[in-house]
């Protein structure tokens, strides 16, 4: 009698465990369609036959094909202008990713291997970029620029305007912060006898960066130099906020195309971008992970 | 000429809210060439510092560092004929152990052939040839110290220092490293300057010790120096085992003088220094050079006490000795037969006899007030 309502109650006991784990797996299961089906059906229609977004028509690359056909100068005015804005975001998202993780390299080591006066306070101003609302810093970087060129215009006569260059120093500020932060935690990992002993072999302090230092953090900093290259593709506020006429990156473009007309071409390049961001994170997370 | 001098050094940190930390305070020392030298000292006695002062990796706040006769002051550790062995070995982790024993000749510029010869010379002598394309992390902790001590080695330097190098390894393998590095050392015939908080590294390896306590020099000497005449309290304690008794001098003359311990015991030692009447001192006494007999065994005038603790340790036992109601003594014994082991008992009354040479008297000593003349010991080590 004893035996068996304490195996009735295993039971119950392994019963609710199974059913815990499957509850526990479907909301799992759920929250990951919630992500990913926006961007699974981004993919699906980007083979799309219709015109329209709405409906499916069967499969097709002809999207994929006009897009190429683009880079050759085939397309019609509609495609060659997402190339164009492409070409745009690449570009500003190479130059401003070089500068940002020069910079936030050079912060990063400064931090951590140096005690000056108004560290902590750098420290604070350093995280500012990343907490702070994309739109505060577009505005400010709007109201920047046009006292700066004002000011530039009544001392040389000189009239400047908002253009690619402004959208390159915009992602250039906000950049700095990711790299030198990543680059930071780096070092902060590699033990400062190291260098101390290639100085006791008889390396001064340039060939001790070159032959020690700088190949233990190429891993951080490389891992920074693809986030702030994914970021810059990215953004479109600060962008938004600093491109003037002329100057349109690619996301900046797919929302003024939104307003008139989605051509089914935005999903394909969309998803060609986001085929390689995926390639950029995973190389940039195994590179973190990559032990010294 | 000395290898390496140091002249009244000094190192002041500057802490957190600016408060100055004295690291090291007014050390001057003379290590002579092919000498195997040790600073030895409790950990925070600016030992280390000192290692880092030499190497180059501090300034010294005031006083001077010379090697081979030059002044160091304005000297970066990459011109300073000194290498290092460090603590943690640090080992470059993205270099070969070939690479890493080849780094420090290829600042110099040396010819590639000639860099190939000496690091295969350097590993051959570490004992390490076959694992020259190693990475350091597929080492174990004693392969690591070679290829450390082979990396340093290779540069051929005037003066090696060590900073503890020998620390992370196990009890065994630092025993045959202790003597491995000091054959290396004679066979080298380079200046080896080797930090440790281990007495008995710095007894087994070195030709001499300094013996530092917050930051200051206490005693320079050879290992025998240092152990049987310590010229104070800290260095009698901290090498090795002491009795400490403290007593006054109640009379002096040519031959010596008498101490009364604990108002009591009288205690006569042969001395050739002076101490007037009325002195407190110390009496240091080493507990393996006391032998213990059954009382009234020996006639001539003795130490008398009661058996109050018996430790059986294998090699030796150790007797605890009440002399006095204040103060005990140590005596240890060695296990020279089998079957004697217990052959005192606690409580049992014993006499205890000690060259009469074998007593150093120091001219320190706090005489603790009214009753508790209670002498310091060490019991427990």
């Amino acid at each position: 009698m004893i035996t068996s309502s304490l195996e009735k109650n295993q039971k119950l006991d392994r019963w609710t465990r199974i059913i815990g784990q499957r509850l526990l797996e479907l909301t799992a299961i759920l929250s990951i369609i919630f992500l990913y089906l926006p961007i699974i059906i981004l993919v699906i229609y980007s083979f799309n036959e219709s015109r329209l977004n709405a409906v499916w028509r069967g499969f097709t690359l002809k999207w994929y094909q006009s897009l190429f056909e683009g880079v050759a100068g085939q397309a019609d005015i509609a495609t060659q202008q997402i190339w164009n804005a492409l070409f745009n975001s690449l570009w500003v998202g190479g130059i401003s990713t070089l500068a940002a993780t020069v910079m936030g390299t050079l912060i990063g080591l400064a931090m951590e291997r140096f005690r000056f006066q108004g560290k902590s306070a750098l420290e604070a101003l350093l995280f500012l970029p990343i907490i702070i609302p994309d739109i505060t810093m577009g505005i400010s970087l709007l109201i920047f620029f046009s006292l700066l060129f004002q000011l530039i215009q009544t001392l040389t006569g000189v009239r400047l305007v908002l253009g690619l260059p402004t959208v390159i120093i915009g992602h250039i500020a906000f950049n700095i912060s990711y790299v030198a932060v990543i680059v930071r935690t780096r070092i902060a990992e590699l033990d400062p006898t190291l260098e101390e002993a290639a100085l006791d072999l008889g390396a001064n302090e340039w060939r001790t960066f070159y032959r020690i230092t700088l190949p233990l953090i190429v891993p951080g900093i490389i891992s920074g130099a693809l986030l702030a290259f994914t970021l810059s593709l990215d953004d479109f506020v600060i962008t938004f906020f600093t491109a003037g006429v002329g100057a349109t990156t690619l996301p900046v473009f797919i929302y003024g195309m939104i307003k008139l007309s989605v051509t089914p071409a935005i999903n394909a390049i969309s998803t060609l971008m986001l085929v390689a961001s995926l390639v950029i994170l995973v190389s940039s997370l195994a590179l973190q992970r990559q032990k010294t | 000429m000395n290898a390496v001098e140091l002249v009244g050094v000094s190192k002041v940190f500057l802490g957190k809210n600016k408060r100055e930390f004295r690291a090291v305070h007014q050390v001057s020392l003379q290590i002579p060439e092919g000498e195997f030298f040790s600073l030895l000292g409790p950990s925070g006695c600016g030992k280390t510092t000192i290692l880092r002062m030499i190497a180059g990796f501090e300034l010294p706040t005031t006083g001077e560092v010379y090697i081979q006769g030059e002044q160091m002051r304005d000297r970066p550790p990459f011109h300073r004929p000194v290498n290092t062995v460090f603590q943690n070995y640090a080992l470059f982790p993205h270099l070969t152990v070939a690479e890493n024993v080849a780094f420090g000749l290829e600042m110099e510029n040396l010819p590639r052939q000639q860099i190939r010869t000496r690091v295969g010379d350097a590993l051959a002598l570490v004992r390490l040839n076959g694992l020259e394309d190693r990475r350091p992390r597929q080492l174990s902790g004693g392969q690591q110290q070679r290829v450390a001590l082979a990396r340093a080695i290779v540069k051929q330097p005037q003066v090696l220092l060590f900073d503890e190098p020998l620390g992370a390894l196990d009890l065994k393998l630092r025993k045959e490293m202790q003597l491995e590095l000091k054959h290396m050392q004679q066979q080298l015939g380079i200046t080896f300057i080797y930090v440790t908080h281990d007495q008995e590294e710095a007894l087994t390896m070195s030709d001499q010790i300094a013996v530092l306590q917050e930051g200051k020099v206490l005693q320079v000497g050879t290992p025998t120096e240092i152990y049987e005449q310590p010229n104070c309290r800290f260095v009698a304690d901290f090498i090795g085992e002491s009795n400490f008794l403290v007593g006054r001098v109640i009379e002096q003359d040519s031959g010596g003088v008498v101490v009364l311990v604990d108002e009591t015991l009288p205690i006569s030692i042969p001395c050739s220094e002076t101490f007037p009447v009325g002195k407190v001192v110390t009496l240091v006494i080493r507990p393996e050079k006391a032998t213990i007999h059954p009382a009234h065994y020996l006639d001539q005038p003795c130490l008398a006490g009661i058996v109050t603790e018996v430790v059986y340790l294998g090699t030796d036992t150790r007797f605890v000795i009440r002399l006095t109601p204040q103060s005990t003594i140590v005596v240890r014994r060695q296990n020279i037969y089998r079957s004697n082991l217990d052959c005192f008992a606690i409580g049992e009354s014993v006499q205890i006899q000690m060259a009469s040479d074998s007593i150093q008297i120091l001219g320190e000593g706090q005489l603790l007030p009214s009753q508790t003349f209670t002498a310091s010991r060490r019991e427990n080590r």
